[in-house]
């Protein structure tokens, strides 16, 4: 059981913010079972959750955001239960879905408009303001008035975080949300996320993507066929990796069977053949150097290693 | 605060998104112009219809709003669907659905956008419809019908369609079905249900009559806000159920269990609506029926006549309170124990009394049955003291179900409730039929042998008015204050009451004062025709008295009374009588501002008239144009003494219009509420005889009748040969042509005595039993009975055939031949012709010719022909005997007759009336004319009567004889035969020649110029690539060579040609070249078969040789494909005939 100190209202004046996942479980009509006694608390600040794809991550962002009831287990919300006051956790949220489109008709102005409006910016006055200035942090003003489907894949990314941050949110959920950008765009996009943790609010950010989380992020979560195989820092990760990711110059006819045998992190062909990172328990076969872990490594090392040692 | 934001957010920002749409562009953009189209061609126009729209001012509003409402229904569910499957798209909803609102705002937000965005469009037709209303369209604006239409019309419809289609998107999750479900359901409710169950399941209130009535308003306003209630509360309930089950977790629980109980509530609501519609409209037939049958029960006991009716009407808020006192005509004594009477059962009786004493008495629906108590003596006097209003669903008994719910509008677009009697506390509008007042006996039956008692009776009336309101009955009126009395000279059969807030205006003339009594503001023929103040009463004068000289009949009353009625009055056509109830006796209740009248658009007609005169440098005086319009209005709609042929395009086929009286014309007056001629034996002989005074003479039919499929007169003789006149009047399916039948009836007897004694001689006959014995009733035995005392003539075995028999004569016209003769100076022109009636008993014939002129050719004539309006007098007035002959032809008996005219006959056409001929008239056009000499003079001389036109030496196959034989496998329309939309199977065996859209199997239909004995019939098709095709075969018993033939008629084929409205087309002449008819014909012979073609272009009518061939005794035969380049093929008959 988690402790969490009971606020009565969540407020846009809130400060403090915590999410806690009790017991989660999600089995969809058909009988697939996608979460499994889901136990996690995040905190303000950067959350993320990594995983593979399939793994439940987006079906625990459609319960988080109120998309989705969850079959079993309780989401509390500075200790009010999601489900009971969808209104009160809806009005501190912003969400950026996955594959994200947006209605043809309104222009880029419109639509963030159109969310303002919704996130509960009453006063015209404010709330254009606030538009601008949200479009002018995303870099979009110049295309305000450009219909919001006309828009590049990464100024539409941009848009849907500027709508999921629109109206000062507590609570910021965004799924997948480099998916499909090319490098500058991704890392336009993650310095816009971590400019955000200024702010005291939840960032909860999913993805399959590694680096995603590794830039930006302090507390982390890894979720494996539907269940919750890690919760920490990411450092935390990494320091179960150290030792053992190797670095190691190989033959090509050595290549094959160490591709077969290992996990290959990474390959870069030499003079000789060809350089390996790998990740193993230990690795005595062949002349190595341990080379120091990042979270790619850390992650690869807790999915192949770390967490079939478990079983 | 939040609540009402959320839901202007989501409003105004689908408000947005679905005024960017294109498909919403595109369609309102269309719906405009559309709409611009019809209000400038309405509104402008001058036709009859769009007068009947424009002069009752709500309709222009009314017009569009019916139109829109269709449009912006069939927008709706697309608009609907079309949201919900974007809502589908879930990613880009997720965005919305995780904000923090409830489901109940969403939706509605939604709701109110669409509504928004049609309210915008609604507004943009609504601006269109009103500038057209102020600039253009003359008349005045209703700002009041400009507001209300649209909600009791459009704003329902519109709440039906999107809560449905959010519905069923919400269940069907799939767009592409709700749409096609939706679709169906418009399309079902627009072309299939329509009007099922007094319009119940019309959601779009497409055929539901929403007319509005300066008089009286809307006169079914409870019907129209039960009807438009119900889809306005299911819409509802449905858009509370769309809140209930969108795939959105609620956020409000209150709010949910709020839908849910609001949904639940309006769904009974609205089905509770529905139900109380449904069960109202079941109970009123079932109402209608139980009446019907009581009715027939006490049509079998004693009626009591009536002499005098004082009836006292006080007019209250919304009812009438009446003291009726009827005395009988007969002492107590005489007078049965039960005396029955009928008083709508919406009027409540508060007591009954006989001769001042209060009596005890049952009432059953509109019965009333009174004890007579013992020890009266003398005459009795019935006091009726009621008060109440009018139950309609006791008027027009004798009209079907289906009936009771046809359409009455001008237009297929606008429609009007019906409405038989009314008291509404600013008016009153009550006729006999309403049965307003105590009757004797019942009213009508479950058939026609049970009728409401028509007698004679002297009625003084006094009304008592609220807030200066007016009365208008029957008689001269006279009041003080608010007290009105009636008082009339003459006897009726019922009477009638309109009060409302008339103005009115009267005019002496020599024997009569006329009366016209209208709305404020309906009076500007006034002063359009202002001219005419002085010469007016000479007007009416002359054309009454021309129309009574041409009826042979005058004028029983010294009052006539023009009084507007509201719109919303109607009555239905009887079977049995000329008139409609729009007449009463001395009273013509016409439309509403003039509305529905033929040239009824007085300014417009004068601003025609005007233009027309200076077109043609026209002298005529501004009094002669307005004196022209008035005589047209009169003319065309009360006093009707001219008969105009119009070529009325019906269902894509010419029909004649031989202008029956419209339904304001005072022929009523002559003969039926004047006269009454009873029968015991024969039922409907008052009927009969009002058909023969109102029909028409010297009216000679041409292509008119022969384009048209079937005349009245035609199908009633083909259910003569069936069926008896006694038999039909008792069936209830035969109803639909009893009208034709009865009409025809009439004028085989009364044309049989006239031709019998002589028409000069019958017609003073008939007159002065006419006029003698006006206001009474007259036996028909009795005047049987002074036929034979007056001209030896027994009628009796002609009346027992005339009314049980199914025997008809059967004509045969032959050796028709015309000459010029040249007597001294002048000249002059002989006719012969021979008439054999085969049939076993005597018949009629009418031969009538058209003369003078150069009418063109007549042979290849054309509708040129048929323009020219004539004089026509009726039965009453006497023949035309220049060109005009009734001849009785006995049975198996022919007779030879000659006549001599003066001017050059052109066409001969013989009406064999009630025969088993089709058709029924006879045409034989005199293209050349011969010169000869006078043989003899004038003549009908009996000679040897012909049996056949078939020549002794002629192997004949008809198209309906034996030999004949259809071909036509898998060439019909499946999907058509399913929809039921093509073909409309007829209830007769002939059709009505098609040459627009000719049928896709061959049918028979009938023309003069078509080959047969009696019967002149054809098969047509449909022209095509040969697929189908017929079969003459005859077994031939003598080897050698044949000349083979073919009858054809070109007529037809140049029929086909005729485009538009083909009246204005001249002389077939240079229409020959056009014709590229080629028939295709396979001769079967002995060496084979032959191909003979036969270009139309290039025949004579009648027979037209396709060669010389050898045959062997055995089957000969020929055949025809509906191979042809034109619109159709004829196949009539072929013969062989020996070398």
């Amino acid at each position: 059981m988690y402790f969490y100190p009971t606020f009565k209202f969540i407020t846009k004046n809130l400060i403090i913010v915590n999410i806690a996942i009790e017991d989660l479980t999600q089995i969809y009509p058909n009988g697939n079972r996608a979460l499994k006694d889901i136990n996690l608390e995040i905190k303000d600040g950067m959350f993320g959750l990594l995983g593979p794809n399939g793994a439940g991550k987006s079906t625990l962002m459609k319960i988080l955001v109120t998309l989705m009831k969850p079959s079993q287990g309780k989401i509390t919300v500075n200790g009010l239960d999601l489900q009971k006051n969808r209104r009160k956790v809806r009005s501190v949220l912003g969400y950026l879905p996955q594959d994200f489109r947006f209605f043809a008709k309104l222009s880029t102005w419109e639509f963030l408009d159109y969310s303002a409006r919704l996130s509960g910016l009453r006063d015209s006055k404010k709330r254009n303001s606030e538009v601008d200035a949200m479009l002018e942090q995303v870099g979009l003003f110049d295309v305000r008035d450009r219909k919001a489907n006309k828009l590049s894949g990464g100024m539409k990314r941009r848009l849907g975080i500027a709508q999921a941050l629109i109206g000062d949110p507590k609570i910021v959920i965004v799924d997948e949300p480099t998916t499909g950008l090319d490098p500058d765009e991704r890392i336009r996009f993650r310095n816009l996320l971590s400019k955000m943790t200024e702010k005291e609010m939840i960032i909860i950010l999913s993805t399959h993507i590694v680096s995603d989380i590794s830039s930006t992020c302090n507390d982390m979560a890894l979720l494996d066929d539907g269940q919750l195989v890690f919760n920490g820092s990411p450092d935390q990760l990494i320091a179960k990796a150290k030792g053992h990711v190797f670095q190691l110059s190989v033959s090509n006819a050595e290549f094959d069977r160490v591709n077969e045998k290992y996990n290959v992190i990474s390959t870069i062909p030499s003079v000789n053949g060809w350089e390996m990172q790998i990740v193993a328990d230990e690795f005595t076969e062949m002349p190595a150097t341990l080379v120091e872990p990042n979270l790619e490594h850390a992650y690869v090392y807790f999915m192949e290693h770390d967490l079939k040692n478990q079983d | 605060m939040g609540f009402i934001d959320n839901i202007r957010t989501v409003a105004r920002f689908e408000l947005r998104t679905l005024l960017r749409s294109w498909f919403f562009r595109i369609f309102s953009v269309l719906t405009l112009l559309i709409l611009l189209g019809m209000n400038i061609a309405t509104l402008t126009e001058s036709g009859d219809n769009n007068w009947a729209i424009r002069s009752i001012i709500s309709n222009i509003p009314y017009m569009n709003m019916a139109f829109l409402n269709i449009a912006q229904a069939l927008l709706a569910i697309f608009l609907a669907s079309d949201f919900l499957k974007r809502d589908k798209k879930l990613d880009t909803t997720e965005v919305i659905y995780t904000r923090s609102m409830t489901n109940w705002e969403y939706v509605w937000g939604k709701t109110l956008g669409v509504v928004l965005v049609f309210g915008i469009l609604n507004f943009l037709v609504f601006l269109m419809a009103l500038i057209i209303n102020i600039v253009i369209s003359g008349v005045d604006v209703d700002y009041l019908a400009y507001l209300l239409y649209p909600f009791l019309l459009g704003f329902p419809t519109l709440i039906f369609t999107l809560g449905l289609a959010f519905l069923l998107m919400s269940l069907i999750r799939n767009q592409a079905v709700t749409l096609v479900v939706l679709l169906g359901l418009a399309a079902l409710s627009l072309f299939f249900i329509q009007d099922k169950v007094n319009h119940l399941f019309d959601y779009m209130a497409f055929t539901f009559p929403f007319m509005w009535s300066d008089l009286i308003g809307s006169g079914n306003l409870q019907e129209i806000l039960l009807h438009r209630g119900i889809y306005l509360f299911l819409g509802l309930a449905f858009i509370f159920a769309t809140i209930l089950l969108l795939q959105r977790l609620p956020q409000s629980r209150p709010l949910s269990i709020l839908s849910f109980v609001l949904m639940l509530g309006l769904l009974v609501l609205g089905l509770g609506g529905g139900f109380t519609y449904w069960t109202s409209f079941n109970n009123d037939k079932e109402f209608r029926q139980e009446v019907k049958e009581l009715n027939d029960m006490v049509s079998k006991l004693p009626v009591v006549q009536i002499e005098t009716y004082d009836l006292k009407l006080e007019h209250l808020d919304g009812s009438i309170s009446v003291v009726a006192s009827l005395v009988s005509e007969k002492d107590a004594s005489e007078l049965p124990e039960t005396l029955v009477f009928s008083l709508n059962p919406g009027l409540i009786i508060a007591q009954c009394s006989i001769n001042g004493d209060a009596v005890d008495f049952q009432r059953e629906k509109h019965i009333v049955r009174v004890q007579k108590p013992s020890g009266v003596t003398g005459k009795v006097k019935i006091d009726f003291s009621y008060q109440g209003v009018i139950d309609e669903r006791i008027c027009y008994l004798d009209i079907s179900d289906e009936n009771l719910t046809t359409k009455h509008g001008p237009s297929f677009i606008v429609a009007s409730p019906k409405r038989h009697g009314i008291i509404q506390k600013d008016y009153v509008l009550l006729t006999p039929e309403s049965v307003w007042y105590p009757v004797s006996g019942g009213t009508f039956g479950s058939n026609l042998s049970v009728m409401p008692v028509k007698q004679f009776s002297s009625y003084n009336l006094e009304v008592t008015t609220q807030g200066g309101m007016i009365p208008i009955s029957q008689g001269k009126s006279s009041h003080d204050g608010d007290n009105w009395s009636f008082d009339s000279q003459t006897p009726f059969h019922g009477i009638s009451l309109v009060i409302g807030n008339y103005e009115s205006k009267s005019l002496e003339l020599d024997s009569l004062l006329l009366e016209i009594h209208y709305y404020k503001g309906h009076d500007s023929f006034f002063e359009i025709l202002g001219l005419l103040a002085d010469t007016l009463p000479m007007l009416v004068n002359e054309t009454l008295e021309d129309y009574q000289r041409s009826l042979g009949l005058s004028y029983p009353y010294d009052f006539m009374k023009l009084v507007e009625a509201p719109v919303q009055f109607y009555s239905y056509d009887r079977m049995w009588a000329k008139g409609y109830d729009y007449v009463q006796p001395g009273m013509i209740l016409y439309p509403e501002n003039l509305s529905f009248l033929k040239r009824g658009n007085i300014r417009k007609e004068l601003d025609r008239a005007i233009d027309r005169a200076l077109d043609r440098d026209d002298m005529s005086t501004d009094e002669d144009l307005q004196a022209q319009i008035f005589m047209n209005l009169i003319k065309n709609n009360f006093i009707q003494g001219v008969t105009n042929y119009r070529m009325i395009m019906r269902g894509g086929s010419y029909s004649s219009s031989e202008s029956d009286a419209p339904p304001w014309s005072i022929f009523p007056n002559y003969f039926v509420y004047a006269n009454n001629f009873v029968s015991d034996e024969f039922q409907m002989i008052n009927a009969t005889l009002e058909s023969y005074i109102g029909s028409k003479i010297n009216v000679t039919r041409g292509f008119g009748r022969s384009m048209g499929g079937m005349s009245g007169e035609e199908k009633a003789n083909l259910s003569l040969v069936e069926n008896s006149f006694a038999e039909l009047l008792n069936i209830p399916d035969e109803k639909n042509i009893l009208q034709s039948v009865i009409e025809s009836k009439g004028k085989q007897l009364f044309n049989y005595l006239e031709a019998s004694i002589g028409t000069d001689e019958f017609i003073s006959f008939i007159t002065s039993e006419l006029e003698g014995s006006r206001y009474t009733d007259v036996l028909f035995d009795d005047f049987a009975q002074r036929i034979l005392d007056s001209y030896s003539i027994d009628i009796s075995s002609f009346m027992e055939n005339w009314y049980q028999g199914t025997d008809l004569p059967s004509f045969l016209v032959t050796d028709v031949r015309n000459y010029e003769i040249q007597e001294g100076e002048n000249t002059v022109f002989q006719i012969f012709f021979t008439i054999s009636n085969t049939g076993n008993v005597d018949g009629m014939v009418n031969v009538s010719f058209r003369t003078g002129g150069r009418g063109g050719r007549m042979g290849g004539m054309g509708m040129g022909g048929v323009r020219s309006a004539q004089i026509t007098t009726y039965s009453l007035a006497g023949r035309d005997d220049a060109t005009n002959h009734l001849y009785l032809v006995p049975a198996q008996t022919a007779y030879e007759y000659a006549l001599i005219l003066d001017d050059q006959p052109r066409m001969m056409s013989v009406n064999t009336l009630i025969s088993s001929n089709l058709p029924a008239n006879l045409t034989y056009p005199f293209p050349d004319i011969e010169k000869n000499r006078m043989e003899g003079s004038e003549l009908a001389k009996q000679t040897e009567l012909v049996t056949t036109l078939a020549q002794p030496n002629e192997l004949i196959v008809d198209n309906e004889d034996r030999g004949f034989s259809v071909h036509e496998e898998g060439t019909s329309n499946k999907l058509s035969g399913i929809l039921g939309i093509d073909q409309k199977k007829s209830d007769f065996k002939y059709q009505g020649l098609n040459v627009w859209r000719p049928p896709l199997t061959w049918s028979l239909t009938t023309q003069t110029g078509f080959y047969g004995d009696y019967i002149r019939s054809a098969h047509y098709t449909r022209s095509g690539e040969g697929e189908r095709y017929v079969e003459w075969e005859m077994d031939i018993t003598e080897a050698g060579y044949y000349d083979v033939y073919c009858y054809l008629n070109s007529m037809v084929a140049r029929m086909s040609r005729f485009r538009g409205r083909g009246g204005d087309r001249g002389s077939g002449r240079g229409g020959e070249s056009d014709i590229k008819d080629v028939y295709h014909y396979t001769v079967f012979h002995d060496d084979g078969e032959d191909e003979v073609s036969k270009a139309l272009s290039n025949i004579e009518d009648g027979w037209n040789m396709l060669g010389s061939f050898y045959l062997s005794p055995g089957k000969a035969k020929i055949r025809l494909t509906n191979e042809n380049t034109g619109r159709l093929v004829v196949a009539d008959a072929v013969k062989w005939e020996k070398q």
